[in-house]
């Protein structure tokens, strides 16, 4: 029945002297360990090297490239000699202090706000019986799937001094003619990072907060925690892995912002890292192009981010997060009573802010003749936008790539944590690092980066062009957020389920298709979701391996914005929302359809079962009834 | 045939932890054997070593005659090739999967037909006393059903060997007891190789036909649950087992069953019964349970050997108590019979003078680490 009945029989048999055995054992260990590896890790490094060579490929070998790029006097693939001038000029700037400051002011400000608004909102969702609690996920969902550039341009339309909506309307109401609110510098900036970041924050600690043991809630209850004390010292610290995971995102996000700083910042000229890297790589044509210098400040990000990385190692220790167990138990809701009405108040006046405001100020913007003019509406914009045949194909570009590479990153990634997790405390952390490394170049230059690493390979130089060079490098850029949302969620299932598939019979690819898989589905699909509009959203990838034919519908959004048909690049967002939320719609369906696995399904299929029968009978006994 | 031989099995955990130290052991085909010790004494990675979860890092494992690890030769074989079931802790019942499916699952990555498998499934189901929860889901089942499922799962595709680890610890007591007598039946009726890890020596004594105690990694004792209950050979053997009372002396004299064993602080001798071989002059234990050990009222005669009450409470059929014997303090039983109902409360009792009588003492080897424990 199994492998082992042909295994070859030894000399070992029932009583055989245990002495006997020991000293020929072990002696012949001791002669042969002094200068032969171990069968053991021979055979280990053997069975894990296709997944090193995998991992150094796809993440490490671009920052090699990009490290070498500091070090070098011309741009990769030029004539050009070793020095060390980049990193004299670089960092002995002013402007790069600044930008650096700018930088981390933002990343801390933002990410700290935004994850603490994010578990409460997590909190409520999932945890209470608040009223509405149920349209924050779907606003949290349009808000991460908002391109940044169009969050900040809807808060333009929506409080810039000169035509803002809300401006407007206080003018009328009010009858003042100085603005009230101005979405330019500082305070528009923290306000957009901090909305959008907080979208992105939920989203990631969702999937966590589901996966909390109840009976943990229910121990802190007995011993004398009120609710919030046990979210505060038992469901947080429970979700360490998850919150520090997305406060890491938060940083590295908050230090590459981009859009909102060139949208909101311009007229404050405010400097932050991203803004300077565009500006080293050429791309704000302010100058010729600095490679090395970006590659200097990227790689001195990339160490940065390795510690807090580390960081985030130290604070989790050895501790163990597994709280889906092999034992089933039933969720209550946390009951919010007189409370319900005020929290669930200030959830709408939350959404109204985060969501309906900006989004409503871009329909609005669909719909103007020009900013500022409130006559002559018309749909004329959205129907110049479906006649460009680009857009129909743009549409479909992004569903391909997004589809494809979003269950193909996720699956990558859900490998990676799995075989990484069987690495040991360090390997494991070895291997998430490497997966973080893109996530740690800042757009055009991760995009750099992974085509000089590519086109450095023999052989890969005829993909240069294709969509093969784009699919594999969004799967390289989407990787650290799937990476991320994969470790989060397995490290919440015991490795019991997987050792009783082990024990069970199934090998190690069936056990992590029909277990790991199924279980952290939730999180899979989520993470599906979340990568594809991620590359569907992205613009460096595109723009940068320059495939013709591959224009996603960020590259033709960007395309108008830059042309300044801002109607047309609002109705084509308004369009984006739309088939944002039709593949959402599709992915709740699957969820709860798939809820517990195949749970929900099995139960909706008896159901229908058992009415169908029960109408066949019901059929029948009137027709026997009928013939009597 | 389905025996199991560990052969100087070693297992470490990082640079510090020994979790298993050169082990030897020999379960025959068809045997129930148990491990027995308390937490972290290295049976579950024993355990988790035989089931493939972990590679032990020296000596050899076969099973039914087959090598499954040979750390010395490279050899390792994976637990899904290793045809054995497993019975886990946590029942480790995958909750994406109806009881049906749960079960069925060794049966589907063996490829079985639907028939065979469907015959299969309803039989295991049939053996653990769950028919017709085959559509039920693991949140659907109370603690005591899901581990019945994890047990039908473990002995579905038949597997030449059936691990337990610590299965009924998450129970109540009254269904810790009936999956016992369950898990009894079902070995009768099925004739399989077990080999069951529990810190519960009750459990133990219920269910194996022979138990290995261990510690800290190492076997103390290997025997029938009698040999194990009756005569441990070690004090740690005996403290896990239930003896109480342990007192270090010398022997006066030995003959082959019995010693008599001069305790200070004690006037007279007190004579037992050996279970290891131990020569005259050396060092010894004394161990007693404390339902061998009865404490008395004095009346008018003179005991042979009087002690002090300290304290006392009830338990149900007899007073538990503890008696000062010179600087020695025993566990002792006091009598219904001999002390009446309602005595527990009585305040009056405790520093009042007993009579002690001792029936089955046992005389172990004394080995320095009992001077730390005593």
């Amino acid at each position: 029945m199994s492998q082992t009945a042909s295994t070859p029989v030894t000399d070992i048999r029932k009583g055989a002297p245990a002495t006997a055995a020991r000293s020929g054992g072990s002696s012949g260990q001791t002669q042969t360990a002094r200068w032969k590896p171990h069968p053991r890790s021979v055979r280990r490094a053997i069975a894990l090297s296709p997944f090193v060579v995998l991992v150094a490929l796809l993440f490490v070998w671009p920052l090699v490239m990009l490290v070498i790029g500091g070090f070098r006097s011309a741009s990769p693939f030029l004539p050009g000699h070793w020095t060390l001038e980049a990193w004299r000029t670089t960092f002995l700037s002013a402007g790069t202090v600044t930008a650096i400051v700018n930088s981390v002011k933002i990343a801390v400000i933002s990410t700290t706000a935004a994850t603490l608004i994010a578990a409460a909102l997590a909190f409520l969702s999932e945890r209470t019986d608040t009223p509405f609690r149920k349209l924050i996920m779907p606003a949290m969902l349009m808000v991460f799937v908002t391109p940044g550039l169009f969050y900040a341009v809807g808060f333009t339309m929506l409080a810039n001094p000169y035509t803002g909506v809300l401006n407007d309307l206080i003018r009328h109401v009010s009858g003042a003619e100085t603005p009230w609110l101005n979405v330019n510098g500082w305070g528009g900036i923290y306000t957009v990072l901090i909305l959008k970041k907080v979208a992105l924050t939920y989203l990631f600690l969702v999937g966590a907060f589901k996966a909390l043991d109840a009976t943990h809630d229910e121990a802190a209850y007995i011993v004398g925690a009120g609710p919030v004390k046990t979210f505060f010292h038992i469901n947080l610290p429970s979700l360490s892995p998850a919150v520090t995971s997305v406060v890491l995102l938060g940083i590295v996000a908050g230090l590459q912002v981009f859009d909102p700083i060139l949208i909101l910042g311009a007229s404050e000229r405010i400097v932050v890292i991203s803004t300077l890297l565009m500006n080293m790589a050429g791309g704000l044509g302010t100058g010729g192009a600095k490679y090395a210098e970006a590659s200097v400040l990227s790689t001195a990000f990339v160490a940065f981010i390795a510690l807090l990385y580390l960081g985030q190692l130290k604070v989790l220790g050895r501790r163990s997060f597994e709280s889906l167990g092999g034992k089933g138990g039933q969720r209550r809701p946390f009951r919010m009573r007189h409370a319900g009405p005020i929290i669930g108040g200030l959830v709408l006046t939350y959404l109204l802010i985060a969501f309906v405001l900006p989004v409503g100020a871009l329909i609005l913007s669909s719909v103007q003749p020009y900013p500022g003019v409130y006559i002559g509406f018309s749909l004329d914009r959205y129907i110049e936008v479906l006649q460009f045949p680009r857009v129909a194909q743009a549409l479909q570009v992004s569903l391909v790539l997004g589809v494809i590479v979003g269950g193909v990153t996720m699956t990558v990634a859900f490998a990676i944590t799995e075989i990484g997790r069987t690495l040991g405390r360090k390997g494991y952390a070895a291997v998430r690092f490497a997966t973080l490394i893109p996530f740690a170049m800042p757009g055009v230059v991760s995009a750099l980066a992974i085509s000089w690493a590519w086109l450095s390979l023999p052989g890969f130089g005829q993909f240069y062009g294709s969509i093969w060079l784009v699919i594999l490098a969004l799967i390289v850029v989407a990787s650290p957020l799937a990476t991320q949302i994969a470790a989060s969620a397995s490290s919440q299932i015991s490795p019991a389920l997987s050792e009783a598939a082990r024990i069970s019979g199934a090998n190690r690819l069936q056990t992590f298709f029909e277990i790991v898989l199924v279980l952290a589905l939730p999180s899979f699909l989520t993470g599906w979701f979340m990568s594809a509009m991620m590359v569907a959203g992205n613009l460096e990838v595109p723009l940068l391996l320059k495939s013709p034919g591959v224009n996603t519908l960020a590259v033709i959004s960007y395309n108008l914005q830059t042309s300044g048909d801002y109607g047309q690049a609002a109705a084509l967002l308004i369009l984006l929302k739309l088939f944002t939320i039709a593949l959402w719609l599709i992915i709740l369906t699957l969820r709860r359809v798939l809820r517990n696995g195949g749970a929900g399904l099995h139960r909706q299929w008896r159901n229908l079962n058992q009415a169908l029968f029960q109408k066949r009978a019901n059929r029948q006994t009137a027709s026997e009834e009928t013939t009597l | 045939m389905s025996e199991v031989i560990l052969r100087n099995v070693r297992k470490r955990f990082g640079q510090s932890v020994r979790a298993v130290h050169d082990l030897d052991l020999d379960i025959a085909d068809g045997e129930f054997f148990v491990l027995l010790g308390p937490s972290g004494c290295g049976k579950t990675t024993t355990l988790r070593c035989v089931a493939g979860l972990e590679e032990p890092d020296g000596g050899h494992i076969s099973i039914g005659g087959d090598i499954v690890a040979d750390a010395d030769k490279g050899r390792y074989v994976a637990p899904e090739n290793r045809n054995v079931g497993m019975v886990f802790q946590s029942y480790a019942l995958w909750p994406h999967m109806s009881v049906r499916q749960n079960v069925g699952y060794p049966l589907r990555v063996r490829s079985y037909s639907r028939d065979e498998a469907s015959k299969a499934i309803g039989a295991a189901l049939e053996l653990v006393g769950l028919e017709g929860y085959g559509d039920r889901y693991p949140s659907e089942l109370s603690g005591g059903q899901q581990q019945r499922v994890a047990l039908a799962r473990a002995i579905v595709a038949r597997p030449r060997l059936l691990l337990f680890d610590e299965p009924l610890s998450n129970l109540d007591t009254q269904l810790r007891l009936r999956l016992r007598q369950d898990l009894r039946r079902v070995h009768t009726e099925i004739g399989y190789t077990a080999v069951y890890v529990t810190h519960d020596h009750g459990e133990a004594l219920a269910l194996a036909d022979r138990i290995a105690v261990m510690n800290h990694g190492r076997l103390e004792q290997v025997g029938t649950p009698s040999e194990i209950f009756l005569s441990p050979r070690t004090r740690f053997a005996a403290e896990f087992v239930g003896y109480d009372n342990f007192l270090a002396g010398e022997i006066e004299t030995v003959n082959q069953t019995d010693a008599l064993v001069r305790v200070q602080g004690i006037s007279l001798p007190l004579e037992g019964r050996l279970t290891d071989k131990i020569n005259a002059g050396s060092r010894a234990i004394v161990a007693a349970r404390a339902s061998h050990v009865t404490a008395s009222p004095i009346n008018g005669h003179t005991p042979e050997l009087v002690g002090t009450l300290s304290s006392l409470s009830y338990i149900g059929d007899r007073y538990q108590g503890e008696a000062r014997v010179g600087s020695h303090t025993l566990s002792v039983t006091l009598p219904l019979e001999q002390w009446g109902t309602g005595r527990a409360q009585d305040t009056r009792l405790i520093g009042s003078p007993v009579a002690l009588s001792t029936q089955d003492l046992i005389v172990l080897p004394y080995v320095a680490a009992d001077e730390v424990a005593q």
